[in-house]
């Protein structure tokens, strides 16, 4: 038997699609963020009121990741911006976008005329970690409902994301759930991480988010 | 349209995804080389702070290779363990639990040194 030396990382060819996606971004000055949870954290209704609240001062799309139905893309088509949906149902259904999926849906998008792209990612903590769509920043959403041992049980992803939004904040009352521990747990596997803690239903620290993301557009867009 | 849903297919599990990519590393290799004979084996390094299982990738791989060239080339998978080294009492650790606090300070400043490979090492042909 002969051996040929490879030493290629897997992800190379996902990569490499991920880079040309990045340099498009880049040249059109557009802020990416991927988001990601578990299902039914609320990644939607977070999306739906950020652009309610500041579509007067930016210009969104929205690439919409799902398995089997359209109806998050139906939600936020409501705000007369564009969205591209992803949907993977008669395939088995695909449990995270790819960047050459991402790289295909672009394709449907008009740069020139958008400032922040949303990726809603499939819900889902495992898949989507490893894989880089181009983007600016991973922001994972994690609901007060979910518990404390997420971060435990997915480090992955955790350890991949820039920036934590916990949701479901005004549940806190009527839930057994202990918020430092879900703190703790996060600083054990991402010490770096920074959290924002939230309600989209009651709007409740949105405000310290969607801080953050005008900073981060800033710092994109070379404004400061 | 068609090859975006082809695209798709290639995602239905990630561990799918990622065979589809060790056998496009594999062959691309092998046509560089000019090599003729059979890939028997393929080695290859995952870490173990990733989200790939490696029993899900030899099935996906297995179902993958069939009807082509790979199809008699089993996968050889070397598991890494996660060490990393305290950026503040310099200790050097082997993470048994995703915990990245140091036993032996408590400080969270951990530099990871191995756990996150993804890598198609070598192949064997005959």
């Amino acid at each position: 038997m002969k051996k040929i030396k490879v030493l290629t990382d897997f992800l190379e060819p996902n990569d490499a699609v991920a880079r040309q996606n990045r340099e498009i971004f880049k040249k059109h000055r557009v802020l990416v963020l991927n988001l990601m949870s578990s299902p039914g954290a609320g990644k939607t209704l977070i999306l739906e009121k950020t652009i309610e609240k500041l579509k007067k001062g930016f210009k969104f799309a929205v690439i919409e990741g799902d398995v089997a139905t359209s109806n998050d893309a139906k939600r936020l088509a409501r705000y007369n911006i564009p969205v591209v949906q992803i949907t993977t149902e008669s395939f088995g259904g695909a449990c995270h976008l790819d960047a050459s999926m991402v790289k295909e849906a672009m394709q449907g998008l008009a740069f020139s005329s958008i400032q922040i792209l949303f990726i809603e990612n499939i819900g889902n903590l495992i898949c989507p970690a490893e894989f880089d769509l181009g983007e600016d920043k991973k922001v994972i959403v994690l609901s007060l409902t979910e518990g404390e041992d997420k971060p435990s049980k997915y480090p992955v992803v955790f350890r991949n994301a820039d920036l934590l939004l916990i949701n479901k904040i005004d549940l806190l009352p009527q839930l057994d759930v202990n918020l430092n521990l879900i703190l703790k747990n996060t600083k054990k596997v991402n010490p770096q991480l920074s959290s924002v803690m939230l309600s989209a239903k009651t709007e409740q620290g949105f405000k310290k988010w969607l801080n953050w993301l005008v900073r981060e557009y800033k710092s994109k867009s070379k404004l400061i | 349209m068609k090859s975006f849903l082809e695209s798709v297919r290639k995602t239905v599990m990630h561990e799918m995804a990622v065979a589809d990519s060790v056998a496009k590393i594999v062959q691309d290799k092998m046509k560089e080389s000019g090599e003729k004979g059979t890939i028997r084996r393929i080695n290859l390094k995952v870490g173990k702070l990733t989200c790939v299982e490696p029993e899900a990738l030899r099935l996906s791989f297995k179902v993958l290779s069939k009807h082509t060239p790979l199809e008699n080339a089993s996968l050889v998978i070397d598991s890494i363990a996660i060490t990393a080294v305290c950026r503040d009492c310099k200790k050097k650790l082997l993470l048994k639990e995703m915990d990245f606090t140091c036993p032996h300070c408590g400080s969270f400043r951990m530099e990871i040194k191995t756990g996150r490979e993804l890598l198609v090492e070598s192949f064997e042909i005959d």
